[in-house]
């Protein structure tokens, strides 16, 4: 007995220990994303829009409720702050996926707002980060019809969960934070362009160097980016042979790379690229034959091998790594102390040579 | 010490004296031409027929004294005594005392013993195999083990427990199986037992357990002879109670309590999936609340937005903080798995619609509970009776309680502490000396071979 | 009595726990001067040392090291002895509790005060040190078992997952040929360091026999490698060295898509704790006896009363207590120096085993 009332004081003792900061869910409002942006009036302010989900109580009804608000301030730690006085419920930003930059933002540093994020204990690494176009705020206003979940959308175009597409390149916030900070790889983001209030595109992607953006890859680039570094992309690509235009699916695709430096002659790396294809879109209307499959690969090689050629050099030129050539030629050769130094030595001298091959396997549902 | 040889009648005289004012309390005397006896017992314990039968008819139609005599010695439940405290037990025990002239007292057993037939099972129901269950008398009971348990070895040594009921305990065991100090240590125990009145089996297992303050049952209690009759082989002792429809089973560990007879009945990987169940049962009934208030109030991140979002969406109108909601919403069903287990069965049914269905539906609309929440309570509820023992079963509901408490207070990091904390009481604990909770318990085969008190487990 | 198989998971726990006790931290701030070599070193030090002493408890039968040293040593020395082996698990499992406290400030209950949670550790762990070492022991094995298909999980994610850097880590493996300093050894041992708790729980081992030395050695370096390079695959070669809890961090970078948590942290974390808080209880149970074992009166050679125990566990608690109001640093501080200080403690005690058996064999001969 005495020890059962014992018991019961000390809970009784325990209970004032919770409380006084106890927040229910219902309390908070959870911030989707965060856009950043330069103040349109003083270049040296930073404007933070945050795009809060409400909470619906009847998860059979289809519409969403947003709220996006916007502030100007010198940080945006004290932007933050002050939003928090024009919203009634505590701001949570747990489950903040998606970090914009502003065009304008990105040109000048993110250096700054990645240490923001990287301080914050609630801000997940699993964050994705791109480049909003023209702004990031109209970028987080774009409510397209298909969303039923706030950023949504935007967060499944970016990871890959819903659409497939090739053109877009995912950066999470903490590969963003280590290209920033390794030598040898460089950052990249992509660019989401709002088209109109309802639809945005992602198909292009900035080059940093470690400061600031150095290069605009077009759509093209940004697919061979994705082919080169990603393991069976699902993507298309089109291809002449004869004179007439054919169209061919990626089912499986494997790159990989090495850099060569031969004795006597130039550094280069090299390119070997797999692909296992179907035909997809024939637009002359004869029967397709095996060996018409072969030249047609073969054809589809040649193109892959001068296009990829060409991305990679202009690349390379821009001055940013992005694939982390740097890095690979580090990590494979001993001389520590030496090899960084020899690598910015050789990298005006860099040749890319890009072997492909495509074996298109299949013609599809027809011959 | 008085001699009964000598004064037939004060002999009488003071039996009759300890048990006036009873008024069930039958003296006769038998007379014939040639000898006379007289009879005392309580008719309440004793069956008539019986009595007629092979006391009565027989005494009118033997010649002498000596030949009668002779005739009830030779019953094998007749005995003879000479200690007058000693009588008045067995005549307690339903027995008919014989005095015969020469002062010599006969104790004739006609107990008339009130117990029904054998029925099923009712409160450990399985799905496949025997489902006969122990009643309320011992000699049926022992029947039932030793008909499924035919080894010389399978012993039962019977003492008395109670100083005013005097319940006979049979303590059955495999000889070669047990863990002898384990047997001491029940005897010893059983011995120390100072009670007055000893009425149901769950009774023994509160005054057997070394440590009264506990939450875990470490013995179990079972109506079912195939349980018992399993647990003998493997080296347990099964204590049988006179009266009680139930046995006692020790030293019990964890494991067994998430063992249904049938289990053994089914194809080995449909066995482990059900045990399995029962575990990630175990594990949800216990947990869910917590988390529940751990995710809906401190650690928010946690979930994925989708239900981040619904669960703030549906707990928009409710006016008070989650863990009320729970300790409401579970309070609720607590009363409804009680009302419905007392009530007569025509009417369980109706109070678990009224109470599941309308109750629920209505808190709902009314905004005063989440919907989420009448899932998660209605989970909680299933996967507790998940649990084959009834014992357990109740551990488990009040153990959530602690969680919620610690959920309130610490949030997800208040769930792992109690999930260690349990761990760890768990693994302190000792049923008769065996180590109470274990990831790999004691396998089959070594049970058998250590006979000889050496625990090959170590 | 417990088995044989006990002594792999006491020595699983500290290979185990070695994320929270700032070895992946010591081994990065080494990670271009030596960090690889030590780690080598490091499992050939670690398995030596086991060997030996096992060998060395298997001397002393079911006899725990305050037994020993009682026995052979005039009672001051023994008590100094054990008062400084008092002092060393103590602070291991102090450590242990304080970076966890402060963990989970960070990632889970930053609105509990800390304070608060060091109580809830602390009840946990001071009911469950006065257990016997047998039942410290089955729940040890319970709690691991139970983990480690977790962590495998983990690991599988983590490993497979292709944001994982390859590059990064081989750039350190090409650090390999550096000189390592005498506290990235220290550092890496801790890992095998589990085996020191047989100075206690010899009592319960029956004719402890540990085989297959080689596969804790194995086993050693695997683990000192994955908790050494896998952060450094997800942040990067020179981005890592920012971050407090590089494994924290990496867990964060993590997330299924097919469970109603999404993100691997909160399982992470779940882990852990249960990790850490049995590592604190092994520790400090050992502290506690050790504690007794000065206690000890002479003449009876009888442990202590039961209560005495409680006024172990106070200072105990209010030590732990006290320390909280150490700072991030100090505390860093504090983590590296005890790696440092314990290799040499482990060193003397082993030498005082074997120092110990010669005495008590030179004494027999003598009478």
């Amino acid at each position: 007995m005495k020890k059962a009332a014992c018991m019961i004081l000390a809970l009784i003792l325990f209970l004032p220990l919770q409380g006084c900061r106890f927040k229910d869910i219902d309390l908070k409002l959870f911030v989707m994303a965060i856009g950043l942006d330069v103040s349109d009036d003083h270049p040296d302010k930073i404007k933070v829009t945050l795009k809060i989900a409400i909470p619906q109580g009847d998860p059979k009804k289809a519409d969403e409720k947003v709220q996006i608000l916007t502030q100007e301030s010198d940080t945006i730690a004290e932007a933050v702050r002050e939003m928090k006085s024009r919203v009634d419920k505590e701001l949570d930003f747990g489950h903040c996926k998606a970090m914009i930059f502003g065009e304008k933002y990105a040109k000048t540093s993110l250096r700054d707002s990645l240490d923001w994020a990287m301080r914050r204990r609630d801000i997940q690494m699993m964050m994705y980060c791109a480049v909003g176009k023209p702004s990031a705020k109209e970028v987080l206003g774009v409510q397209p019809a298909s969303e039923r979940i706030p950023v949504n959308s935007l967060l499944l175009a970016l990871s890959r969960d819903g659409t497939e597409s090739p053109f877009i390149v995912p950066i999470f916030f903490y590969n963003l934070h280590r290209r920033f900070n390794e030598t040898g790889l460089d950052p990249l983001l992509p660019v989401i362009e709002a088209k109109s209030e309802q639809e945005f595109e992602i198909s292009t992607a900035y080059l940093f160097n470690k400061q600031k953006i150095v290069y605009l890859m077009n759509p093209e680039e940004t697919r061979f980016y994705n082919l080169l570094t990603t393991k069976n992309l699902l993507t298309n690509f089109n291809v002449n042979y004869n004179g007439s235009r054919y169209a061919y699916n990626v089912e499986h695709s494997k790159a990989s790379y090495k850099i060569k430096t031969p004795k006597d002659g130039e550094p280069y790396i090299e390119y070997k690229i797999k692909l296992v294809a179907e035909l997809e879109e024939n637009k002359t209307e004869s029967i397709v034959s095996e060996q018409f499959l072969r030249d047609l690969g073969a054809a589809a090689e040649a193109d892959l091998n001068q296009k990829i050629q060409k991305a990679l050099e202009k690349v390379h030129k821009s001055g940013s790594d992005p694939y982390g050539w740097g890095l690979r030629y580090a990590a494979t050769h001993w001389n520590n102390r030496t090899e960084f130094k020899e690598w910015a030595d050789m990298s005006e001298r860099l040749k890319f040579k890009v072997n492909s091959k495509v074996l298109v396997k299949y013609t599809g549902m027809i011959r | 010490m008085p001699s009964s040889r000598k004064k037939p009648d004060s002999l009488l005289e003071s039996l009759s004296e300890k048990l006036s004012k009873s008024s069930d309390l039958e003296q006769r005397s038998l007379c014939t031409a040639e000898h006379q006896v007289k009879l005392i017992y309580l008719k309440s314990v004793c069956d008539s027929a019986t009595l007629n039968r092979f006391i009565l008819t027989p005494f009118f139609e033997t010649e002498s004294e000596q030949s009668y005599e002779n005739y009830i010695a030779s019953f094998p439940g007749t005995t003879s005594s000479e200690d007058i405290k000693e009588i008045l037990d067995y005549i307690l025990q339903g027995r008919v005392g014989i005095v015969f002239n020469s002062g010599k007292i006969y104790l004739f057993e006609a107990v008339r013993v009130e117990a029904g037939p054998v029925q099923d099972a009712q409160t450990e129901v399985i799905v496949q195999g025997p489902s006969d269950s122990f009643n309320e008398s011992l000699e049926v009971n022992m029947n039932l083990i030793r008909r499924r348990y035919q080894s010389h070895d399978l012993k039962a040594e019977t003492t008395t427990v109670g100083n005013k009921s005097k319940t006979s305990v049979a303590i059955m065991y495999d000889q070669t199986r047990i863990d002898p100090d384990v047997l001491a240590e029940v005897k010893r125990r059983l011995e120390g037992i100072s009670i007055d009145i000893l009425q149901a089996s769950a009774e023994l297992d509160k005054y057997l357990s070394a440590n009264k303050f506990r939450l875990f049952p470490t013995t179990i209690v079972t109506e079912r002879p195939d349980r018992a009759v399993f647990n003998i082989s493997e080296g347990k002792i099964v204590l049988l109670v006179d009266t009680a429809g139930y046995a006692v089973i020790l030293p019990a560990i964890f494991n067994d309590f998430f063992t249904a007879m049938d289990d053994k009945l089914q194809v080995l990987p449909v066995g482990w999936f059900l045990k399995t169940i029962r575990y990630i049962g175990l594990m949800m009934t216990v947990t869910l609340p917590a988390f529940y208030v751990a995710f809906t109030s401190f650690n928010t991140e946690v979930w994925k937005v989708q239900i981040a979002l619904l669960v703030s969406g549906s707990r928009a109108t409710v006016p008070y903080p989650s863990f009320m909601e729970v300790i409401l919403m579970l309070l609720m069903m607590e009363f409804l798995t009680e009302a419905s287990l007392r009530l007569p069965k025509a009417i369980g049914p109706t109070a678990t619609t009224v109470g599941g269905l309308i109750l629920g539906t209505a808190a709902t609309e009314a905004g005063l509970v989440s919907n989420i929440m009448i899932i998660l309570v209605s989970a909680v509820a299933i996967s507790n009776f998940v649990i084959p023992l009834n014992m357990m079963g109740f551990t488990i509901r009040v153990l959530k309680y602690g969680f919620i408490f610690l959920g309130t207070i610490y949030g997800l990091l208040g769930v792992v502490l109690g999930m260690v904390g349990v761990v760890m009481y768990l693994t302190g604990l000792r049923s008769f000396g065996k180590p109470y909770f274990r990831m790999f318990s004691v396998d089959r085969a070594k049970v058998s071979s250590s006979s000889k008190g050496e625990r090959t487990d170590g | 009595m417990v088995k044989s198989k006990y002594f792999y998971y006491l020595f699983l726990i500290n290979a185990l726990i070695n994320i929270i006790n700032f070895v992946p931290r010591g081994l990065i701030s080494h990670r271009f001067s030596g960090a690889m070599m030590s780690v080598l070193i490091a499992v050939l030090i670690g398995t030596l040392f086991i060997y030996l002493f096992v060998k060395g408890m298997s001397k002393f039968p079911q006899k725990g090291l305050p037994e020993i040293l009682n026995e052979n040593y005039p009672r001051i020395i023994s008590s100094l002895m054990l008062l400084g082996h008092v002092v060393l698990w103590y602070t291991a499992g102090l450590i242990t509790l304080l970076s966890f406290v402060d963990v989970s400030l960070r990632y889970i209950s930053s609105d509990v005060p800390s304070y608060i949670i060091m109580i809830g550790f602390l009840v946990v762990v001071c009911l469950s040190i006065r257990l016997t070492s047998e039942s410290i022991m089955y729940a040890l094995e319970v709690l691991i078992v139970l983990n480690i298909p977790l962590i495998i999980y983990f690991l599988l994610k983590g490993l497979l997952n292709p944001y994982f850097s390859w590059d990064a880590v081989m750039q350190i493996v090409t650090y390999s040929w550096t000189m390592p300093s005498y506290e990235s050894i220290a550092q890496a041992t801790f890992i095998f360091s589990g085996y020191i708790n047989l100075a206690l729980f010899n009592r319960v081992f029956k004719n402890l026999k540990v085989r297959h030395f080689w596969l804790i050695g194995v086993m050693g370096f695997l683990i000192l490698l994955i908790s050494f390079l896998v952060p450094i695959g997800y942040q990067g070669t020179v981005g890592i060295e920012r971050h407090v809890y590089p494994w924290f961090t990496t867990a964060d970078a993590l997330r299924t898509k097919t469970f109603i948590v999404e993100r691997v942290l909160f399982m992470f974390y779940f882990t852990y704790l249960t990790l850490s808080l049995v590592s604190t209880i092994v520790h400090w149970h050992v502290a506690l006896e050790f504690t007794k074992g000065i206690f000890v009166s002479k003449k009876q050679r009888t442990s202590p009363k039961r209560s005495i125990e409680w006024w172990i566990i106070i200072p105990f608690s209010i030590l732990a207590l006290l320390g909280l109001k150490m700072g991030q640093f100090t505390l860093d501080h504090l983590g590296l120096m005890y790696l440092d200080v314990r290799f040499v403690g482990e060193m003397f005690m082993i030498l005082s085993v074997y120092f110990t058996y010669w005495l008590k064999r030179r004494r027999r001969r003598k009478t």
